[in-house]
């Protein structure tokens, strides 16, 4: 008995052996990036959505062969928008070595949490969170959107001299993004003359109840509520003010930019104006196009999150193309680039790695993400 | 302003009061913390989310099945859950309805997804001016429903057999069940009283804010078992003024103190009132023999 088992280990063990050095030598193997973003919770909505958009990119690029005959695929990692989860998919990613370049974090709560796990390790990402702290704070970050100064200081000017508001209530979300907005548009409208009549803040999970804040913005009589905050609460706050009988119109930042916006707010919505980048009504070269293979493949327009995260994509892809497919090639190539032809309009990365672009401010109209009628 | 955050804290209030009710009736009966009594009122929602958007019941069916669903659910909890470790040490009770607790509330995000989802019920809403608060038919319809169970709740106890025997268990369990009293079925009783008021309160709030999610229940449950140790526990008109005082000082306090805070004004309270009467409110000074 005992010679056959020899016998049987001196034949597996070699072949064992060789069909495992067989696979790992693969020049086939696929090339893999990572895409962290909350895919539920609260913020559920973006994740899926940008998922969708690096889905299209990856599609396109290996329906053309891929790089170098390898096909790219990505994983989507669920930080659930909460900064401790953050770290937890950080930490996944950044000890993967298969995993070249990361497309997220969405939440500034999460990206903050994520960027010195990415540094340490060496591996480059494109964010569209917003927080100005974000800048500059690690060479292997890249951010797509604008900052909350920049985007921050376009909406207030667009409130203050667009819209002619002139008392203006400011309703934030207590966290590193509706704070970041909050500071930056009191002191830019400020600035240009209008004056802050009320700021109120509340807490994500805290209370679906904003009567009691609401109460007091409605008595200091605002003509504008700033609010910065996400969709879900961003719906609910809507809805109560209306039923406070507050005629009182409502503009905020990109936290706002999703049709759960309107699931969830149903007509109380109607005329809610925030930010986005991208709306199949701007048309860069390649918008048309991208929008109608997006809508071929998902049955609806892109939004602002789908198409700034194709184009992060493509980014990355052409970075694997031009450097070849690791963490330092990606990272040269996006250090230098500049007027990359995003479908969301051109990409410079400036020296802190920060994009420049306009924003454009959207509404609801009939249920639809349509663009406003006044822009910047 | 202020009689407009009155109003909404009494709305807010009332929400509390009904899952508070259902809380303190547990303790007292059986002096059990059921933790997973926030999770019902998240149940009763959901329930009826399903009914009225997938199995597309009329909301009248929907809104009685959905209650009783979340007492069937409750049910198997006290009676798979909860029964057998009747006489095993205090510890080990409370931390199965801990258990339970997760347990609906990781379910609840396996059967219908993690996120917030609006409740298909659109009510057509009138808003009413009392003075220069404003009041909304919904929140009209939170306070008188919440105002008739407790009142339908207070005669069914004072004055059938049936709250007799709840309050005799209250009491002392053994004696009553030597003076005949069924105190199983009154434990159950008392379980399914507590679960039909949180169920509704869950309904009301699902439509009222158009938002049910899974961990709806945790908040509630908190702020119910606060609520019932501020009125005292045990009690159940204690119970409800727990609630309504923690809901008047969560608005009241968010409006003139500040917004950031508001959780915090009605634990303060709790914690002010049990300084100065640890017993809660309404609660009996009772000294535990043996």
């Amino acid at each position: 008995m005992g010679r056959y088992k020899m016998l049987a280990a001196a034949i597996f063990i070699p072949l064992l052996i060789l069909s495992v050095a067989g696979c790992s030598g693969g020049s086939k193997k696929p090339i893999v990036f990572a895409h962290a973003a909350p895919m539920t919770g609260d913020s559920g909505q973006f994740g899926q959505v940008e998922s969708q958009g690096i889905q299209l990119a990856v599609d396109q690029i290996n329906a053309a062969g891929g790089i170098d005959g390898r096909k790219v695929t990505f994983v989507d990692e669920d930080d659930r928008g909460l900064p401790d989860e953050a770290s937890n998919v950080a930490q996944r990613i950044a000890s993967n070595p298969d995993i070249v370049a990361v497309v997220g974090h969405w939440n500034s709560s999460c990206t903050l949490a994520a960027i010195p796990i990415y540094d340490a390790a060496g591996i480059p990402f494109i964010t569209s969170s917003i927080n100005s702290k974000i800048s500059g704070s690690s060479k292997w970050e890249f951010r797509d959107s604008l900052t909350d100064e920049q985007a921050g200081s376009q909406i207030a000017q667009y409130a203050v001299t667009k819209l002619g508001a002139k008392k203006i209530a400011i309703f934030y979300d207590n966290n590193d993004f509706g704070k970041g907005q909050d500071s930056v548009f009191s002191s830019i409208a400020t600035g240009l003359g209008a004056q802050i009549v009320d700021t109120e803040s509340y807490i994500e999970g805290q209370s679906r109840d904003f009567t009691p804040q609401l109460t007091k913005i409605k008595a200091a009589q605002p003509d504008l509520i700033f609010l910065a905050g996400y969709y879900t609460e961003g719906a609910m706050i809507v809805q109560q003010a209306q039923q406070l009988k507050m005629d009182v119109k409502f503009i905020g930042p990109d936290g706002l930019n999703s049709d759960q916006l309107v699931k969830l707010g149903g007509s109380a919505v109607e005329g809610v104006m925030f930010v986005g980048y991208y709306s199949p009504y701007r048309t860069f070269p390649g918008t048309a196009q991208y929008n109608a293979a997006y809508k071929a493949k998902y049955g609806h327009d892109s939004d602002t999150f789908a198409a700034l995260a194709y184009d992060a994509t493509n980014m990355i892809l052409d970075g694997m193309k031009a450097n070849g497919p690791t963490r330092d090639g990606i990272q040269k190539y996006l250090a230098g680039v500049q007027n990359f032809p995003g479908v969301a309009g051109p990409i410079t990365f400036n020296d802190k790695h920060d994009a420049t672009r306009n924003i454009i401010v959207l509404t609801i109209k009939n249920g639809q993400i349509v663009p406003a009628d006044i822009q910047p | 302003m202020f009689l407009q955050q009155v109003v909404n804290g009494l709305t807010i209030g009332a929400v509390y009061a009904l899952v508070a009710i259902g809380f303190s009736m547990v303790y007292g009966i059986i002096r059990l913390m059921n933790f997973a009594h926030g999770d019902i009122y998240m149940v009763g929602a959901f329930a009826g989310l399903s009914l009225l958007l997938y199995a597309k019941f009329p909301v009248a069916a929907a809104f009685l099945l959905a209650v009783v669903m979340a007492i069937l659910i409750t049910l198997i909890m006290a009676r798979y859950a909860y029964r057998p470790l009747f006489n095993a040490p205090r510890e080990s009770l409370f931390l199965t309805t801990i258990g339970s607790s997760i347990i609906l509330e990781y379910g609840a995000m396996l059967i219908w997804g993690p996120n917030t989802q609006p409740f298909p019920i659109k009510f057509p809403v009138t808003i009413f001016s009392i003075g220069s608060a404003e009041i909304s038919s919904m929140q009209i319809i939170i306070l008188v429903v919440a105002g008739i169970s407790m009142l339908i709740l207070t005669v069914f106890v004072q004055k059938t057999r049936l709250g007799m025997g709840m309050r005799a268990t209250s009491q002392n369990m053994n004696t009553a069940r030597l003076m005949g009293v069924n105190v199983d079925s009154i434990v159950y009783t008392t379980f399914i009283v507590g679960s039909t008021l949180a169920a509704i309160a869950g309904l009301l709030v699902a439509i009222y804010y158009n938002a049910v999610y899974p961990l709806m229940g945790f908040k509630i449950c908190l702020v119910a078992f606060a609520a019932s140790v501020l009125g005292g526990i045990g009690s159940i008109p204690g119970a409800m003024i727990g609630g309504i005082v923690m809901g008047l000082a969560e608005a009241l306090g968010a409006a003139y103190i500040s917004s950031g805070f508001r959780d915090g004004y009605a634990f303060i309270i709790l914690i002010l009132c049990l300084l100065l009467r640890p017993s809660g409110l309404l609660g009996k000074a009772i000294i535990e023999k043996s």
